[in-house]
């Protein structure tokens, strides 16, 4: 592997490890509120590492739950905003056309409202809802961008001469799109996913922080943040941690976005 | 004793990071006052930064030897303060780049752009260099009122490189480098641009360092010429010199058979596109027939429909008229299932052929696929199949491992070949096999070419601009100029004495290795009109210099005929042939 | 020109008419019965409910209902916000104005900022100042502009006390002059936040261009000519470098909608981004409807005047848009 590419891969593959491995890791049931009176919003110390929450509820524990929660609806946000973008995308480029021009306009239309404000119309009209819906959620608000690179890098493969000698080989076209079209494709997959990744991440994080993501007692970290407010002097831990996550998470995959789009790039020159 | 306009000593240059890799060394040569010395060298050699440190613009990365002299007339360029070798760029020593749509900015009005070298030398400023900048683009034929207002990009390719030229001579430079000012064009324009070189250096007195990989085009050229290999100055001499001692000898011509039937016949085709300025016929009413075993050339330049008659042939592109019959198979009748069973007998080797080649695939998997969808062979079967390809070709059948991208150009040609091979056509297009491989798979690929079309009893075409290849290869030889067959003949000889205006200039055009003299060639001028909007009558006849070009040739279009009765097969599109 | 002119106006009225259908079925389709809250009260009766109902609307078919919506939009009604009992269109009246300076402010800043840092890390790209700082843009782009923020409310409001921790105006403030100068040190810090998050965007693109123009060949084909270098970097280098930041106008537009919702609530600024949050905690569609589709026909409006931006800085990109 090009050895620029390491270091956010395995930032990324110890915060996967983390997460799925929370309940082994986690000294303290994320939930369990053992003394609200005296127990609340200690600071970090030898028990707790973090420190509590006000509900003093052991913050190490919920941002390793959180982890699980706000990574793993980020990963499950990409697959279904990347598998829908890809199937606009190509579908769109291959017909061209009537169908590519609805299709486009209606990703255009799509990206027209910020991404956050669709979220909040949706949510007003849905309610608060389960992490898995609010995954999905996500994803159906996040593939518009990969939608058009595919139909870019689709369309810019089509007139490539290796497509074009293939189809006139005589190469049908469900071998041409698999065996010379989506090979091409997968460098701009790679980034792509790695960039809604890393979107999704801190979108997760503001909705839990404005109250509308995920709902406590389950931990994300936007919403052990959004206890903090009123109280960031005071209670500084509940910011510092889940925001070194988020950073982290999300520098690791902008980082690896930018490397994957530089060695693409070399390697076509 | 006059002091040489240029002086270089001992030229070293090399890389400037952890590992010093020598890209010059040791590169000594002078240029006397209105002079002119050739520098040939293949990609890799150096050639390109022998200007660049000249200029003193290396780029990053690379750094002059400190033994290098480098003296522009009596002053020593290395020793000289930035700002001094600001003030003598342009000004004594100037330059023409490659590729002209990359050496003009963007954003900039052409007019601008001239002006601003004025300006920044302090020789004028404001409406006397706008004026100035014109005239100078009017000498060198990009004269039209509005030009000097226009942006680069809407330029077409020639005008761009004459723009290139007008700022380079617009100081009179005591010295022009031009590095490959001439790569990127077609050969009529390249000669045209070169003599229009010629012509305002002779005016200016300025010498010329000409950099090129072609030495037939420097050596027509310079009347000293260097060679340089790996970084080094391995051969010196006049033209001529080096000319005689890395000349090849062409092979002889090879004798064809031909059976009865003709498997291939066009008639009246034609091509079409609408673009936003208008339809262009890319193909115009082609009339042509091919037979087994026989080789067909079609000659001609970028833009004459070269490759859209190639793809029209084979059913690739749809036609606006006429038809193409092969094996008596109407082929744009067919729909797409039957076109592609077709498509088995018919194939096409295109222009950039290792572009051709899907780089995530390697070599075997791409002959195996042809074999399979096409159900000659599968698995194993295949795989030899696909190895026996390779060998016929010429390559070693452990290639076929490896990527397209660790390949030669020379090989990927030869690969594109055997996939177009692989489903035993009948008909085999190939469009300028040649152009972009250097001298020696060059000679390899004509080889090739005409074994196989003996061996497989191939009826081939050759699309090219080299005269000399479809020379070579071809019993019957047509040229084409704007989507029509201006002039076509059963016997090659045709290319050596073309009848028709256009190819006397084609032929005359191509770069030989001799120095050519004024009155040898043709004299024209202007560009390729614009396919939307063509010429009336003759489409040549405002770059032809016929001497007795006159007005039926201005209002009529001339149609194919006899040059003379005793050569019933030699046609020309001409109102003075016979 | 005038024929790409129109095509980007039916292409942006198309997505604008898509954009109002989507609020339409949010507010109609959504579950629950926006009056239902208001009107859980036992003294309440089922009549006064109906009434309500007939009064908005809300019984007609759905067919009638969507064009009824249509009509209000084109006559600037656009409906009633229950949680603030006041209509629409007055509501957004009061709080758009206190976004666009916020949002104003911001983009111009960001910009310049972004602009001047960008194009000298990108011509000056090996210093170690220039690495260093193009380090510090990648981590700026990666941390949440909420999270921001709050770290920058904690450091100027609450740590060193320069700056008021949230609102727009001191209470009992002053008025006039005096007053403007108010407003101005409640804008510093969410203005400020926002200016950085979009200036470190901005700057990784113009870097981006800015080094991409300064291999290029026509730089070195200018100093052949002997053009003096300070003219070349401006002219020559920059002029070719802004397109590409112009075309990333669209997405800056859209992170400044989405980061002026979150900088507002934590600053409390009395803009729409607040009021939209609050409208969907207290289930106001009408409102939500409302704030949604005014920011959306500003970023399409917005991100038009770009594009035309663009078509002017490069004549390349004439013709084709």
């Amino acid at each position: 592997m090009n050895p620029r590419l390491r270091l956010p891969v395995a930032v990324l593959a110890t915060l996967a490890l983390v997460a799925i491995a929370a309940p082994l890791l986690a000294p303290f049931d994320p939930a369990a509120q053992p003394d609200p009176i005296n127990l609340a919003l200690q600071a970090p110390g030898s028990t707790h590492l973090f420190g509590t929450d006000p509900y003093s509820r052991d913050v190490l524990s919920r941002v390793l739950f959180g982890a699980r929660t706000s990574l793993g609806i980020a990963a499950l946000a990409v697959t279904v905003a990347l598998s829908f973008g890809v199937l606009v995308g190509a579908l769109a480029a291959l017909t061209g056309g009537r169908l590519d021009a609805l299709l486009m306009r209606t990703t255009d239309a799509a990206l027209a409202i910020p991404r956050l404000l669709l979220l909040l119309l949706i949510v007003a009209g849905t309610g608060p809802l389960p992490p898995a819906l609010l995954a999905l959620v996500l994803g159906a608000t996040g593939w518009m961008t990969t939608a058009r690179l595919v139909r870019q890098e689709t369309r810019r493969l089509l007139a490539t001469e290796h497509v074009r000698a293939a189809e006139a080989l005589g190469i049908p076209p469900l071998r041409l799109w698999r065996a010379h079209i989506l090979p091409g494709l997968v460098p701009t997959l790679t980034v792509a996913a790695t960039i809604a990744f890393a979107a999704a991440v801190p979108l997760e994080a503001a909705l839990s922080f404005l109250g509308l993501g995920v709902r406590p007692p389950d931990a994300s970290w936007g919403n052990i943040i959004l206890e903090a407010e009123g109280r960031i002097r005071s209670a500084w831990w509940l910011v510092l941690f889940p925001t070194l996550a988020i950073v982290t998470a999300t520098l690791a995959a902008n980082l690896l976005a930018e490397r994957l789009a530089t060695h693409d790039e070399d390697l076509r020159a | 004793m006059t002091i040489a306009a240029l002086t270089v000593a001992s030229l070293g240059v090399v890389t400037t990071g952890a590992i010093a890799r020598t890209i010059l060394s040791d590169v000594s040569f002078t240029l006397a006052p209105g002079s002119s010395v050739g520098l040939v060298g293949r990609s890799g050699s150096g050639k390109t930064s022998v200007g660049n440190a000249l200029l003193g613009l290396l780029p990053r990365g690379l750094a002059l030897t400190s033994g290098t002299r480098l003296h522009l007339g009596a002053d020593d360029l290395t020793a000289m303060s930035p700002e001094s070798l600001r003030a003598v760029r342009g000004r004594r020593l100037a330059m023409v780049f490659q590729e002209p749509l990359l050496a003009l900015d963007p954003s900039m009005r052409i007019g601008r752009q001239l002006a601003a070298a004025l300006e920044a030398h302090q020789v004028a400023s404001g409406p006397e260099a706008v004026a100035r900048a014109a005239q100078m683009l009017a000498k060198v034929g990009v004269g039209d009122r509005n030009a000097a207002r226009r942006y680069p990009h809407e330029l077409s390719g020639g005008m761009r490189q004459r723009v290139l030229l007008a700022m380079a001579l617009l100081l009179e430079p005591d010295v022009l480098i031009a590095d490959e000012p001439t790569t990127a064009l077609d050969p009529t324009l390249q000669a045209q641009l070169l003599d229009m070189l010629d012509a305002l250096r002779a005016e200016s007195g300025t010498a010329l360092l000409l950099i090129s990989h072609d030495l037939d085009v420097v050596a027509e050229r310079c009347e000293r010429v260097l060679v340089l290999e790996g970084g080094r100055v391995v051969e010196e001499g006049s033209a001529a010199e080096v000319v005689q001692s890395r000349r090849r000898v062409p092979g002889p011509r090879r004798p064809v058979r031909a059976t009865e039937q003709p498997l291939l016949v066009a008639e009246a085709l034609s091509v079409e596109f609408p673009t936003a300025d208008g339809t262009v016929r890319a193909v115009d009413e082609v009339f042509l027939t091919l037979r087994r075993g026989e080789c067909l050339g079609i000659v001609g330049e970028s833009g004459c429909g070269k490759t859209s008659l190639a793809r029209a042939l084979l059913g690739l592109t749809p036609i606006a008229r006429g038809r193409v019959m092969f094996d008596n198979i109407d082929v744009h009748a067919l729909d797409r299932a039957e076109l592609r069973t077709l498509r088995r007998r018919m194939q096409l080797v295109p222009q950039d052929a290792g572009a051709s080649l899907t780089p995530e695939r390697t070599v075997d998997e791409l002959l195996v696929e042809v074999l399979e969808v096409h159900d000659i062979a599968r698995g194993a079967a295949a795989l030899a199949r696909a190895q026996a390809l390779l060998t016929e070709v010429g390559l070693d059948p452990a290639l076929g491992a490896r990527r397209p991208g660790a390949l030669s150009t020379g090989e990927r040609q030869r690969v594109a070949i055997a996939r177009a091979l692989a489903c035993e056509p009948a008909l085999l297009i190939s469009d300028e096999p040649v152009a972009n491989v250097d001298a020696d798979s060059r000679e390899q690929l004509l080889v090739l070419l005409d074994r196989l079309r003996a061996e497989r009893e191939l009826a081939l075409v050759i699309i090219s601009h080299d005269l000399a290849a479809v020379g070579r290869l071809a019993s019957r030889v047509a040229a084409m100029y704007l989507g029509r067959i201006v002039e076509s003949s059963d016997d090659p000889g045709m290319l050596d004495a073309p009848r028709m205006p256009y190819t006397q200039l084609l032929r005359a055009s191509l770069p030989t290795g001799r120095p050519v003299a004024g009155h040898e060639r043709p004299s024209f001028a202007g560009d390729f009109p614009s396919p939307t909007a063509l010429p009336s009558g003759c489409p040549f006849h405002p770059r032809c210099a016929h001497p007795l070009k006159n007005d039926q040739c201005r209002s009529e279009r001339p149609e194919l005929q006899q040059v003379a009765p005793d050569l019933p097969a030699h046609l020309a599109a001409c109102w003075h042939v016979s | 020109m005038t024929r790409v002119l129109l095509f980007r106006l039916a292409q942006a009225t198309l997505v604008v008419a898509l954009v109002v259908t989507a609020c339409f079925a949010l507010i109609r389709l959504a579950p629950g019965d926006p009056f239902f809250a208001a009107l859980e009260q036992p003294d309440v009766p089922v009549e006064a409910a109906a009434r309500m109902r007939a009064q908005f609307g809300y019984d007609r078919p759905i067919g009638e209902q969507y064009l009824r919506f249509l009509s209000g939009i084109a006559r600037g009604d656009l409906g009633w916000s229950h949680s603030r009992a006041r209509p629409v269109t007055e509501v957004l009246a009061q709080v758009v104005p206190n976004t666009l300076l916020l949002m104003g402010t911001a983009l111009f800043v960001g910009l310049v900022l972004g602009v001047a840092v960008g194009a000298w890390q990108g011509w000056r790209a090996e210093s170690r100042l220039a690495r260093a700082t193009d380090r510090l843009g990648v981590v700026l782009v990666s941390v949440p502009e909420f999270v921001l923020g709050l770290v920058m409310a904690l450091l100027f409001a609450v740590v060193w006390r320069l700056l008021p921790i949230g609102g727009m105006r001191t209470e009992y403030g002053p008025s006039g002059i005096a007053g403007l100068f108010d407003v101005l040190r409640h804008l510093v810090l969410p203005a400020g936040t926002l200016a950085i998050v979009i200036a470190a965007i901005v700057a990784r693109h113009q870097r981006a261009a800015m080094r991409a123009v300064r291999d290029a060949e026509f730089l070195r084909a200018a100093r052949a000519m002997g053009i003096p270098e300070r003219r070349i970097v401006l002219r020559y280098a920059l002029r070719n470098a802004l397109a590409p930041v112009l075309t990333v106008m669209g997405v800056l537009l859209a992170s400044l909608a989405s980061g002026a919702v979150l900088i507002e609530r934590i600053f409390a600024w009395p803009g729409m981004g607040r009021a939209l949050v609050d409208a969907v905690l207290y289930r106001d569609y009408p409102l939500v409807a409302g704030a949604v589709l005014v920011t959306s026909i500003g970023v399409v409006g917005a991100t038009l005047l770009a594009d035309l931006a663009v078509w002017w800085a490069d004549p390349r990109a004439r013709g084709r848009l």
